[in-house]
């Protein structure tokens, strides 16, 4: 068990993992200006909110509520890339690390989690993306927590899983109520003006005007 | 704070590679960083490291990322010896914890988790020192012929990223301006006041950003085949340096196939240099690591050095 470096593999094979999503989304996803400029901008948006405020109020973030939301009304690739390109770029601002990938993969699944709300529950709305969003918060400090334990604990045991987790839940709990508190303030409207920008957006081209 | 990139240009020497080597070579060290697990070796690592931030007058940078790592350093090197049972010299013997069993400390579990701890300053330490040394436009150039629309909305959100921090300061001190103070108030109604600042600043961004669809539009966006161009060249210094890099990684695979590099924690530790292979396998790994800084030392002391690279 010391002999495998697990540490190594999880890393590069995040790397790949991540690359080759983004690689498939875009040759299937067919994007548009519009697209490519919305999406672009929404990632600027939550990175923003989550470097300005991650600062200032630690762990209490409007922005994973808001990449949800994006996933939940543009559908999963939207809300993939939203969510896979926040990390990068808040990163490019505030320190790169090995984590990136990782965290890229779980802000990607995030957007297309809300992706699948949408298409699993049609008629849900803001109250539905509250309770995701919570559970979001502990999700996102256990799966990099994950990453923490096979990089750095070795023999890779389920007590040293256990002990990394435990020390970092109470981050996890004030991430998971800041996505509540932001997501029941500020879901409906968000879900509103998105849903507003999705219908402008969608334009078709008459033929042969 | 937020107004510029992490990345400054200062014009130097280490800064002037191909995105494509420095890529390669912070590759190689990241990937010996985990595959070793002999402290030398990570000492070294780090040494080199060292020198190479001092070389991008990172110093300050390096400051700061070595003191998250001391923090996360003291977790690793008190969760490890209380999970770990497979040290043999024990040196406390605890109590029983549910969930945990016996919480014996052995000493081997210490020495573990001091190396992982050195481990990651030694990661810690790559990737500040990619924060120094590669500019991200030149990085994304590379990924825009596979992936371009990916590389464009990185590039773009990138761009925006600053202006929408002004945007929001911006539309923070319009709303004061008329009147919406901020600080006054119970939390209910401050709430509301910053989620009518949020509401602002969504909506004027996502309204710019349909203009700047139609501006990419305008400019023959998505009407064909796209073209890539690369004004960046492979010079001689590229070349060395991937030769070093790809001749370090092969000396330290060759080296830990023969056994050195690697290190046994448990049940017993190894001695710290086992034989005299140990050191000359890391004198040419690390020979082949200095190369840019090397080239460095060349390029600012020798003026024909200077000219052929």
């Amino acid at each position: 068990m010391t002999g495998t470096n697990w540490g190594l593999y999880i890393t590069i094979a995040g790397v790949f993992f991540v690359a080759l999503l983004m690689l498939l989304m875009e040759k299937r996803a067919g994007l548009g200006a519009r697209q490519v400029a919305l999406i672009a901008i929404l990632a600027a948006f939550c990175a923003a909110g989550r470097t300005v405020t991650g600062v200032a109020l630690l762990f209490l973030q409007p922005t994973m509520f808001l990449v949800g939301i994006t996933g939940f009304v543009f559908g999963a690739r939207a809300g993939f890339f939203v969510g896979a390109m926040t990390p990068l770029i808040s990163n490019l601002f505030i320190g790169m690390g090995p984590w990136t990938p990782w965290q890229m993969i779980c802000w990607g699944l995030v957007g297309m989690s809300g992706a699948a709300v949408r298409f699993l529950f049609p008629r849900a709305g803001y109250k539905t993306m509250i309770i995701i969003c919570f559970g979001w918060g502990f999700l996102y400090g256990a799966v990099m927590d994950l990453w923490h334990w096979c990089v750095f604990t070795r023999p890779l045991t389920f007590n040293g899983y256990f002990l990394i987790w435990a020390a970092g839940v109470s981050f996890d709990s004030l991430r998971a109520a800041g996505n509540l508190l932001f997501c029941a303030a500020l879901g409906r409207q968000s879900i509103k003006i998105l849903n507003y920008f999705h219908k402008k957006m969608d334009v078709r081209y008459l033929e042969n005007l | 704070m937020l107004e510029k990139l992490y990345y400054q240009d200062k014009g130097l020497f280490l800064q002037s590679f191909h995105p494509a080597t420095v890529l390669l070579y912070l590759l190689v060290l990241l990937v010996l960083s985990l595959l070793y697990d002999h402290p030398l070796y990570l000492l070294c690592l780090l040494f080199l490291l060292a020198c190479l931030v001092k070389g991008t007058e990172g110093m300050a940078v390096w400051e700061g990322f070595l003191k998250i790592g001391l923090i996360m350093m003291l977790v690793l090197m008190v969760v490890n010896p209380l999970v770990i049972r497979s040290g043999a010299t024990i040196i406390w013997q605890g109590p029983v914890v549910p969930l945990l069993g016996r919480l014996d400390i052995s000493l081997e579990a210490i020495y573990f988790g001091l190396v992982s701890g050195l481990r990651l300053l030694v990661i810690l330490s790559i990737f500040c020192l990619y924060n120094l040394m590669v500019n991200p436009d030149q990085a994304l150039n590379l990924f825009a012929r596979a992936a371009g629309k990916s590389a464009l909305m990185v590039a773009l959100a990138t761009r925006m990223f600053p202006t929408m921090v002004r945007d929001l300061k911006r539309i923070k001190e319009v709303m004061e301006l008329r009147g919406v103070d901020f600080e006054q108030g119970p939390l209910g109604q401050r709430v509301k006041k910053y989620a009518g600042l949020y509401n602002v600043l969504l909506f004027s961004s996502l309204e710019g950003s349909l203009e700047i669809a139609e501006s990419m539009q305008a400019r023959a966006y998505g009407s064909g085949r796209r073209t890539v161009y690369s004004r960046h060249l492979l010079r001689p210094r590229d070349y060395m340096t991937l030769g070093g890099s790809l001749l370090a990684m092969f000396a330290a695979v060759w080296g830990l196939a023969q056994g050195c590099g690697g290190f046994n924690f448990y049940p017993v530790m190894d001695d710290l240099i086992a034989g005299r292979g140990t050191l000359v396998v890391l004198v040419i790994v690390f020979c082949y690591l200095f190369v840019p800084l090397m080239l460095g030392g060349g390029y600012k002391y020798c003026r024909y050095i200077k000219s052929k690279i």
